[in-house]
Protein backbone atom coordinates (compact mmCIF):
# COMPACT_ATOMS: atom_id res chain seq x y z
CA UNK A 1 0.00 0.00 0.00
CA UNK A 2 1.50 3.77 -0.82
CA UNK A 3 0.53 7.01 0.98
CA UNK A 4 -2.34 7.80 -1.86
CA UNK A 5 -3.99 4.56 -1.39
CA UNK A 6 -3.55 5.27 2.44
CA UNK A 7 -5.00 8.02 2.33
CA UNK A 8 -8.30 7.16 0.28
CA UNK A 9 -8.63 4.40 2.56
CA UNK A 10 -8.42 5.95 5.61
CA UNK A 11 -11.80 7.68 4.87
CA UNK A 12 -13.77 4.01 4.89
CA UNK A 13 -11.72 2.93 7.91
CA UNK A 14 -12.93 5.61 9.80
CA UNK A 15 -16.71 5.42 8.47
CA UNK A 16 -15.56 1.17 10.04
CA UNK A 17 -16.52 -0.02 6.54
CA UNK A 18 -13.29 -1.21 5.54
CA UNK A 19 -12.37 -5.08 5.41
CA UNK A 20 -10.51 -7.17 7.76
CA UNK A 21 -7.75 -7.75 5.23
CA UNK A 22 -7.83 -4.11 4.04
CA UNK A 23 -7.72 -2.54 7.37
CA UNK A 24 -4.69 -4.87 8.70
CA UNK A 25 -2.74 -3.57 5.51
CA UNK A 26 -3.53 -0.16 6.34
CA UNK A 27 -2.90 -0.45 9.86
CA UNK A 28 0.12 -2.33 8.92
CA UNK A 29 0.99 0.91 6.69
CA UNK A 30 0.61 3.34 9.32
CA UNK A 31 2.72 2.02 11.66
CA UNK A 32 5.63 2.00 8.79
CA UNK A 33 5.06 4.88 6.85
CA UNK A 34 6.22 8.20 9.49
CA UNK A 35 4.03 10.47 7.47
CA UNK A 36 0.79 8.58 7.49
CA UNK A 37 1.10 7.98 11.16
CA UNK A 38 0.92 11.63 12.13
CA UNK A 39 -1.90 12.05 9.65
CA UNK A 40 -4.27 9.65 11.15
CA UNK A 41 -4.92 10.90 14.63
CA UNK A 42 -5.24 14.89 12.95
CA UNK A 43 -7.59 13.26 10.58
CA UNK A 44 -9.52 11.62 13.48
CA UNK A 45 -9.68 14.77 15.75
CA UNK A 46 -10.79 16.58 12.27
CA UNK A 47 -13.76 14.07 12.29
CA UNK A 48 -14.49 14.56 15.86
CA UNK A 49 -14.46 18.02 15.68
CA UNK A 50 -16.85 18.12 12.80
CA UNK A 51 -19.54 15.94 14.38
CA UNK A 52 -20.02 18.11 16.93
CA UNK A 53 -21.02 21.25 14.89
CA UNK A 54 -24.55 22.10 15.47
CA UNK A 55 -27.38 22.55 12.24
CA UNK A 56 -28.18 25.55 11.57
CA UNK A 57 -31.61 27.22 11.12
CA UNK A 58 -32.13 29.66 8.56
CA UNK A 59 -34.77 32.59 9.36
CA UNK A 60 -38.28 31.38 8.61
CA UNK A 61 -38.18 34.95 6.38
CA UNK A 62 -35.78 33.27 4.31
CA UNK A 63 -37.79 30.36 3.43
CA UNK A 64 -41.24 33.08 3.02
CA UNK A 65 -38.58 35.07 0.90
CA UNK A 66 -37.68 32.40 -1.46
CA UNK A 67 -40.96 30.46 -1.83
CA UNK A 68 -43.30 33.82 -2.76
CA UNK A 69 -40.51 36.67 -4.19
CA UNK A 70 -38.08 34.63 -6.06
CA UNK A 71 -41.00 33.65 -8.81
CA UNK A 72 -42.12 37.18 -8.77
CA UNK A 73 -38.95 38.79 -9.49
CA UNK A 74 -36.73 38.30 -12.82
CA UNK A 75 -38.88 35.43 -14.59
CA UNK A 76 -42.48 35.74 -14.82
CA UNK A 77 -43.35 32.57 -16.35
CA UNK A 78 -42.33 29.91 -14.12
CA UNK A 79 -40.04 26.84 -15.78
CA UNK A 80 -41.32 27.56 -19.28
CA UNK A 81 -39.01 26.75 -22.10
CA UNK A 82 -38.21 29.79 -24.27
CA UNK A 83 -38.06 29.56 -28.32
CA UNK A 84 -35.20 31.46 -29.45
CA UNK A 85 -36.92 34.16 -30.43
CA UNK A 86 -39.14 34.71 -27.53
CA UNK A 87 -35.51 34.83 -25.83
CA UNK A 88 -34.02 37.16 -27.95
CA UNK A 89 -37.31 39.67 -27.63
CA UNK A 90 -37.30 39.37 -23.77
CA UNK A 91 -33.54 39.84 -24.19
CA UNK A 92 -33.91 43.06 -25.86
CA UNK A 93 -37.58 44.93 -24.74
CA UNK A 94 -36.99 43.81 -21.49
CA UNK A 95 -34.26 46.76 -20.67
CA UNK A 96 -36.51 48.72 -22.65
CA UNK A 97 -39.43 48.02 -20.11
CA UNK A 98 -38.15 48.90 -17.19
CA UNK A 99 -39.88 51.50 -14.84
CA UNK A 100 -36.78 53.01 -14.32
CA UNK A 101 -36.03 53.91 -18.19
CA UNK A 102 -39.57 55.07 -18.61
CA UNK A 103 -38.75 57.62 -15.73
CA UNK A 104 -35.52 58.12 -16.77
CA UNK A 105 -37.24 59.65 -20.64
CA UNK A 106 -40.10 61.36 -18.51
CA UNK A 107 -37.11 63.18 -16.52
CA UNK A 108 -35.09 64.11 -19.69
CA UNK A 109 -37.97 65.63 -21.29
CA UNK A 110 -38.85 67.24 -18.30
CA UNK A 111 -35.47 69.13 -18.32
CA UNK A 112 -35.68 70.34 -21.82
CA UNK A 113 -39.16 71.46 -21.57
CA UNK A 114 -38.16 73.41 -18.50
CA UNK A 115 -34.69 74.56 -20.52
CA UNK A 116 -36.68 76.26 -23.13
CA UNK A 117 -38.78 77.74 -20.53
CA UNK A 118 -36.40 79.01 -18.64
CA UNK A 119 -33.07 80.30 -21.10
CA UNK A 120 -35.62 80.74 -24.13
CA UNK A 121 -33.68 78.65 -26.38
CA UNK A 122 -35.78 76.42 -29.09
CA UNK A 123 -35.03 72.45 -28.36
CA UNK A 124 -35.78 71.94 -31.96
CA UNK A 125 -33.10 73.99 -33.15
CA UNK A 126 -31.13 74.26 -30.58
CA UNK A 127 -27.69 74.65 -31.46
CA UNK A 128 -24.14 74.46 -29.99
CA UNK A 129 -24.16 78.06 -29.14
CA UNK A 130 -27.19 77.93 -26.71
CA UNK A 131 -25.75 75.44 -24.54
CA UNK A 132 -22.56 77.95 -24.24
CA UNK A 133 -23.09 78.93 -20.47
CA UNK A 134 -22.90 82.40 -20.88
CA UNK A 135 -25.46 82.47 -23.03
CA UNK A 136 -28.06 80.39 -20.99
CA UNK A 137 -26.80 82.24 -18.04
CA UNK A 138 -27.89 85.78 -19.97
CA UNK A 139 -31.03 83.73 -21.11
CA UNK A 140 -31.89 82.93 -17.95
CA UNK A 141 -31.23 86.86 -16.92
CA UNK A 142 -33.47 87.98 -19.20
CA UNK A 143 -36.07 85.82 -18.27
CA UNK A 144 -35.70 87.05 -14.70
CA UNK A 145 -35.22 90.63 -15.46
CA UNK A 146 -38.63 89.79 -17.30
CA UNK A 147 -39.99 88.79 -14.86
CA UNK A 148 -39.13 90.37 -11.99
CA UNK A 149 -40.52 93.61 -14.35
CA UNK A 150 -43.66 92.11 -14.85
CA UNK A 151 -43.81 91.57 -11.41
CA UNK A 152 -43.32 95.20 -10.65
CA UNK A 153 -45.34 96.46 -12.85
CA UNK A 154 -48.71 94.22 -11.41
CA UNK A 155 -47.52 95.63 -8.29
CA UNK A 156 -47.96 98.96 -9.40
CA UNK A 157 -51.26 98.05 -10.93
CA UNK A 158 -52.33 96.56 -7.65
CA UNK A 159 -50.94 99.80 -6.60
CA UNK A 160 -53.04 102.42 -8.51
CA UNK A 161 -56.03 100.33 -8.20
CA UNK A 162 -56.04 100.08 -4.21
CA UNK A 163 -55.48 103.91 -4.09
CA UNK A 164 -58.40 104.19 -6.62
CA UNK A 165 -60.41 102.22 -4.40
CA UNK A 166 -59.51 103.49 -0.79
CA UNK A 167 -60.07 106.77 -2.40
CA UNK A 168 -63.21 106.54 -4.46
CA UNK A 169 -63.66 104.73 -0.53
CA UNK A 170 -62.74 108.17 1.45
CA UNK A 171 -65.42 110.27 -0.60
CA UNK A 172 -67.81 107.34 -0.54
CA UNK A 173 -67.25 108.10 3.60
CA UNK A 174 -67.15 111.80 3.07
CA UNK A 175 -70.49 111.96 1.26
CA UNK A 176 -72.33 109.20 3.94
CA UNK A 177 -70.99 111.75 6.62
CA UNK A 178 -72.04 114.71 5.37
CA UNK A 179 -75.67 113.63 4.19
CA UNK A 180 -75.88 111.91 8.06
CA UNK A 181 -75.27 115.76 9.15
CA UNK A 182 -78.03 116.93 7.04
CA UNK A 183 -80.44 114.54 8.25
CA UNK A 184 -81.00 115.51 11.52
CA UNK A 185 -81.02 119.57 10.36
CA UNK A 186 -83.96 117.93 8.00
CA UNK A 187 -85.62 116.77 10.55
CA UNK A 188 -85.57 119.53 12.45
CA UNK A 189 -86.55 122.04 9.42
CA UNK A 190 -89.62 119.38 8.69
CA UNK A 191 -90.45 119.56 12.55
CA UNK A 192 -90.39 122.90 12.83
CA UNK A 193 -92.44 123.25 9.44
CA UNK A 194 -95.17 121.20 10.93
CA UNK A 195 -95.04 123.04 14.42
CA UNK A 196 -95.53 126.05 12.37
CA UNK A 197 -98.63 124.37 10.22
CA UNK A 198 -100.23 123.48 13.31
CA UNK A 199 -100.12 126.57 14.69
CA UNK A 200 -101.74 128.11 11.74
CA UNK A 201 -103.91 125.78 11.94
CA UNK A 202 -104.97 126.30 15.71
CA UNK A 203 -104.66 129.89 14.85
CA UNK A 204 -108.06 130.27 13.04
CA UNK A 205 -109.24 127.89 16.03
CA UNK A 206 -108.69 130.25 18.56
CA UNK A 207 -109.35 132.93 16.14
CA UNK A 208 -113.29 131.60 16.15
CA UNK A 209 -113.65 130.61 19.66
CA UNK A 210 -112.70 134.54 20.33
CA UNK A 211 -114.87 135.33 17.77
CA UNK B 1 -12.92 -35.38 14.69
CA UNK B 2 -15.27 -37.76 12.12
CA UNK B 3 -16.67 -36.62 9.90
CA UNK B 4 -20.30 -36.08 10.54
CA UNK B 5 -18.96 -33.79 12.99
CA UNK B 6 -17.21 -31.81 10.10
CA UNK B 7 -19.88 -31.83 7.74
CA UNK B 8 -22.44 -30.74 10.13
CA UNK B 9 -19.80 -27.92 11.53
CA UNK B 10 -19.90 -26.90 7.70
CA UNK B 11 -23.10 -26.52 7.26
CA UNK B 12 -23.74 -24.44 10.67
CA UNK B 13 -20.93 -22.14 9.15
CA UNK B 14 -22.81 -22.08 5.96
CA UNK B 15 -25.98 -21.39 7.25
CA UNK B 16 -24.38 -18.51 9.55
CA UNK B 17 -22.62 -17.20 6.87
CA UNK B 18 -25.91 -17.46 4.80
CA UNK B 19 -28.03 -15.96 7.61
CA UNK B 20 -25.70 -12.93 7.37
CA UNK B 21 -25.26 -12.26 3.29
CA UNK B 22 -29.17 -12.70 3.62
CA UNK B 23 -29.19 -9.76 6.45
CA UNK B 24 -27.69 -7.82 4.35
CA UNK B 25 -29.57 -8.20 1.31
CA UNK B 26 -32.34 -7.13 3.16
CA UNK B 27 -30.51 -3.91 4.51
CA UNK B 28 -29.42 -2.97 1.62
CA UNK B 29 -32.69 -4.03 -0.24
CA UNK B 30 -34.07 -1.58 2.55
CA UNK B 31 -31.69 1.27 2.05
CA UNK B 32 -32.20 1.31 -1.84
CA UNK B 33 -35.83 0.90 -1.56
CA UNK B 34 -36.15 4.30 1.04
CA UNK B 35 -33.82 5.90 -1.66
CA UNK B 36 -35.71 5.22 -4.73
CA UNK B 37 -38.87 6.81 -2.37
CA UNK B 38 -37.10 9.12 -2.41
CA UNK B 39 -35.45 9.90 -5.30
CA UNK B 40 -39.66 9.36 -7.11
CA UNK B 41 -41.35 11.91 -4.28
CA UNK B 42 -38.22 14.46 -5.33
CA UNK B 43 -38.65 13.54 -9.20
CA UNK B 44 -42.48 14.07 -8.49
CA UNK B 45 -42.42 17.32 -6.81
CA UNK B 46 -39.76 19.03 -9.37
CA UNK B 47 -42.79 17.04 -12.13
CA UNK B 48 -45.10 19.18 -10.22
CA UNK B 49 -43.51 22.00 -9.93
CA UNK B 50 -42.80 22.08 -14.13
CA UNK B 51 -46.41 21.61 -14.84
CA UNK B 52 -46.56 24.53 -12.78
CA UNK B 53 -49.03 22.94 -9.90
CA UNK B 54 -50.00 25.84 -7.39
CA UNK B 55 -47.90 25.15 -3.77
CA UNK B 56 -45.28 22.77 -5.61
CA UNK B 57 -42.58 25.49 -5.28
CA UNK B 58 -43.09 26.56 -1.58
CA UNK B 59 -43.17 22.74 -1.10
CA UNK B 60 -39.79 22.70 -3.09
CA UNK B 61 -38.44 25.30 -1.18
CA UNK B 62 -39.69 24.55 2.16
CA UNK B 63 -38.12 20.89 1.85
CA UNK B 64 -34.85 22.22 0.40
CA UNK B 65 -33.96 25.60 2.02
CA UNK B 66 -32.32 24.50 5.19
CA UNK B 67 -30.00 21.95 3.29
CA UNK B 68 -28.52 24.95 0.85
CA UNK B 69 -28.68 27.49 3.46
CA UNK B 70 -26.60 25.34 5.66
CA UNK B 71 -23.83 24.73 2.86
CA UNK B 72 -23.68 28.42 2.11
CA UNK B 73 -23.20 29.27 5.59
CA UNK B 74 -20.58 26.64 6.09
CA UNK B 75 -19.08 28.03 2.92
CA UNK B 76 -18.54 31.61 3.24
CA UNK B 77 -18.94 31.91 7.06
CA UNK B 78 -21.18 34.15 7.01
CA UNK B 79 -25.20 34.47 7.59
CA UNK B 80 -26.08 37.26 5.76
CA UNK B 81 -23.85 36.10 2.48
CA UNK B 82 -25.29 32.81 3.13
CA UNK B 83 -28.91 34.08 2.80
CA UNK B 84 -28.21 36.08 -0.04
CA UNK B 85 -26.86 32.88 -1.85
CA UNK B 86 -29.47 30.85 -0.86
CA UNK B 87 -31.92 32.77 -2.42
CA UNK B 88 -29.65 33.06 -5.61
CA UNK B 89 -29.54 29.27 -5.39
CA UNK B 90 -33.09 29.00 -5.65
CA UNK B 91 -33.28 31.92 -8.21
CA UNK B 92 -31.40 29.68 -10.50
CA UNK B 93 -33.26 26.79 -9.75
CA UNK B 94 -36.36 28.43 -10.66
CA UNK B 95 -34.91 29.24 -13.31
CA UNK B 96 -32.90 26.14 -14.46
CA UNK B 97 -35.75 23.14 -13.37
CA UNK B 98 -36.51 22.36 -16.75
CA UNK B 99 -32.93 21.32 -17.19
CA UNK B 100 -33.22 18.91 -14.31
CA UNK B 101 -33.72 15.22 -15.69
CA UNK B 102 -34.52 12.51 -13.56
CA UNK B 103 -32.45 9.44 -15.20
CA UNK B 104 -29.34 11.53 -14.36
CA UNK B 105 -29.07 11.43 -10.61
CA UNK B 106 -31.30 12.60 -7.89
CA UNK B 107 -32.61 16.16 -7.55
CA UNK B 108 -30.49 16.53 -4.23
CA UNK B 109 -27.15 15.70 -6.39
CA UNK B 110 -28.68 18.18 -8.64
CA UNK B 111 -29.21 20.92 -6.39
CA UNK B 112 -25.95 20.39 -4.43
CA UNK B 113 -23.89 20.89 -7.59
CA UNK B 114 -26.18 23.85 -8.54
CA UNK B 115 -25.28 25.53 -5.40
CA UNK B 116 -21.49 24.41 -4.82
CA UNK B 117 -20.91 25.49 -8.52
CA UNK B 118 -22.72 28.78 -7.08
CA UNK B 119 -20.30 29.06 -4.00
CA UNK B 120 -17.32 28.49 -6.11
CA UNK B 121 -18.40 31.54 -8.75
CA UNK B 122 -19.12 33.13 -5.65
CA UNK B 123 -15.27 32.78 -3.95
CA UNK B 124 -13.75 33.49 -7.22
CA UNK B 125 -15.64 36.40 -7.66
CA UNK B 126 -15.07 37.84 -3.78
CA UNK B 127 -11.66 36.88 -3.33
CA UNK B 128 -9.87 39.98 -3.94
CA UNK B 129 -12.38 41.88 -1.63
CA UNK B 130 -11.08 39.62 1.64
CA UNK B 131 -7.98 41.72 1.97
CA UNK B 132 -8.82 41.71 5.43
CA UNK B 133 -8.22 37.95 7.36
CA UNK B 134 -11.57 38.18 9.20
CA UNK B 135 -10.65 34.35 10.35
CA UNK B 136 -7.67 35.33 12.09
CA UNK B 137 -9.61 38.16 13.91
CA UNK B 138 -12.36 35.52 14.43
CA UNK B 139 -9.84 33.48 16.07
CA UNK B 140 -7.69 35.55 18.12
CA UNK B 141 -11.29 37.38 19.60
CA UNK B 142 -12.64 34.04 20.39
CA UNK B 143 -9.61 32.55 21.92
CA UNK B 144 -8.90 35.79 23.74
CA UNK B 145 -12.22 35.52 25.16
CA UNK B 146 -12.28 31.68 26.14
CA UNK B 147 -8.56 31.73 27.64
CA UNK B 148 -9.85 33.08 30.63
CA UNK B 149 -12.02 29.85 31.63
CA UNK B 150 -12.24 26.97 29.19
CA UNK B 151 -8.29 26.51 28.69
CA UNK B 152 -8.36 25.53 32.04
CA UNK B 153 -11.23 23.51 31.94
CA UNK B 154 -10.27 21.73 28.70
CA UNK B 155 -13.71 21.29 26.92
CA UNK B 156 -15.39 25.10 24.72
CA UNK B 157 -19.08 25.39 25.08
CA UNK B 158 -20.89 23.88 22.16
CA UNK B 159 -21.82 27.48 20.46
CA UNK B 160 -18.08 28.65 20.71
CA UNK B 161 -16.61 25.48 19.93
CA UNK B 162 -19.18 25.55 16.93
CA UNK B 163 -18.11 28.82 15.90
CA UNK B 164 -14.23 28.57 16.57
CA UNK B 165 -14.72 25.30 13.77
CA UNK B 166 -16.64 27.17 11.44
CA UNK B 167 -13.85 30.06 11.61
CA UNK B 168 -11.14 27.19 11.29
CA UNK B 169 -13.32 25.88 8.42
CA UNK B 170 -12.97 29.21 6.42
CA UNK B 171 -9.11 28.79 6.61
CA UNK B 172 -9.05 25.02 4.18
CA UNK B 173 -8.83 25.71 0.80
CA UNK B 174 -12.15 25.71 -0.90
CA UNK B 175 -11.57 22.27 -2.36
CA UNK B 176 -11.26 20.67 1.11
CA UNK B 177 -13.67 22.65 2.76
CA UNK B 178 -16.38 22.01 0.15
CA UNK B 179 -15.70 17.55 0.60
CA UNK B 180 -15.51 18.13 4.42
CA UNK B 181 -19.32 20.21 4.23
CA UNK B 182 -20.59 17.98 1.78
CA UNK B 183 -20.06 14.42 3.77
CA UNK B 184 -19.13 15.35 7.18
CA UNK B 185 -21.92 18.26 7.93
CA UNK B 186 -24.20 17.31 5.26
CA UNK B 187 -23.92 13.51 5.63
CA UNK B 188 -23.91 12.87 2.02
CA UNK B 189 -22.91 9.58 0.23
CA UNK B 190 -19.51 9.26 -1.28
CA UNK B 191 -20.93 8.68 -4.44
CA UNK B 192 -23.00 11.36 -4.43
CA UNK B 193 -20.34 14.15 -3.23
CA UNK B 194 -18.58 12.22 -6.40
CA UNK B 195 -21.04 13.70 -8.74
CA UNK B 196 -21.50 17.03 -6.86
CA UNK B 197 -17.75 17.74 -7.47
CA UNK B 198 -17.38 15.68 -10.83
CA UNK B 199 -14.24 13.74 -9.59
CA UNK B 200 -13.46 10.72 -8.81
CA UNK B 201 -14.95 9.14 -5.32
CA UNK B 202 -10.86 8.35 -4.63
CA UNK B 203 -10.32 12.20 -4.86
CA UNK B 204 -13.14 12.63 -2.55
CA UNK B 205 -11.86 10.57 0.10
CA UNK B 206 -8.42 11.52 -0.09
CA UNK B 207 -9.47 15.44 -0.21
CA UNK B 208 -11.97 14.81 2.94
CA UNK B 209 -9.03 13.29 5.11
CA UNK B 210 -7.04 16.25 4.10
CA UNK B 211 -9.70 18.37 4.90
CA UNK B 212 -10.17 17.02 8.38
CA UNK B 213 -7.02 16.79 9.33
CA UNK B 214 -6.19 20.79 8.16
CA UNK B 215 -8.82 21.37 10.18
CA UNK B 216 -7.55 20.04 13.17
CA UNK B 217 -4.03 21.48 12.39
CA UNK B 218 -5.54 24.95 12.04
CA UNK B 219 -6.55 24.80 15.37
CA UNK B 220 -3.81 23.19 17.08
CA UNK B 221 -1.52 25.90 14.88
CA UNK B 222 -3.71 28.80 17.22
CA UNK B 223 -3.49 26.89 20.20
CA UNK B 224 -7.15 25.94 20.87
CA UNK B 225 -8.86 23.92 22.19
CA UNK B 226 -11.71 22.69 21.13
Amino acid sequence: MNCTEFETLLADYLDGTLGPADRAALEAHASSCNGCREFMPDVAAGLALLKRVEEVVPPSELITRIAYQAPMGRTRQPFERQGLLNKLAIKWLQPLLQPRLAMGMAMTILSFAMLERCTGAKVQQIQAADLNPVRIWSGMEDKAFRLKDRAVKYYENVRLVYEFESRLKNLEDQQDAASAKQTPQKRSAEKNQQLKNNNAGAAPDQGEKKK
Amino acid sequence: MSAAAVAQLSLSSKTSLSSKAIGAAWNWAQVAAGTAQRLDSETTLVERCLSGEQGAWEELVKAHTRRVHSICYRFTGRENEAQDLTQEVFLRVFRTLGSFRSGEGSFLVWLTRLTRNLLVDHYRRTKHERVTDAIEDKLAVLEEKTSQHSRTEGLLAGREAGELIQAALQKLSPELREAVILRDIQELEYREIARVLEVPEGTVKSRLNRGRAELARVLRRNKVTV
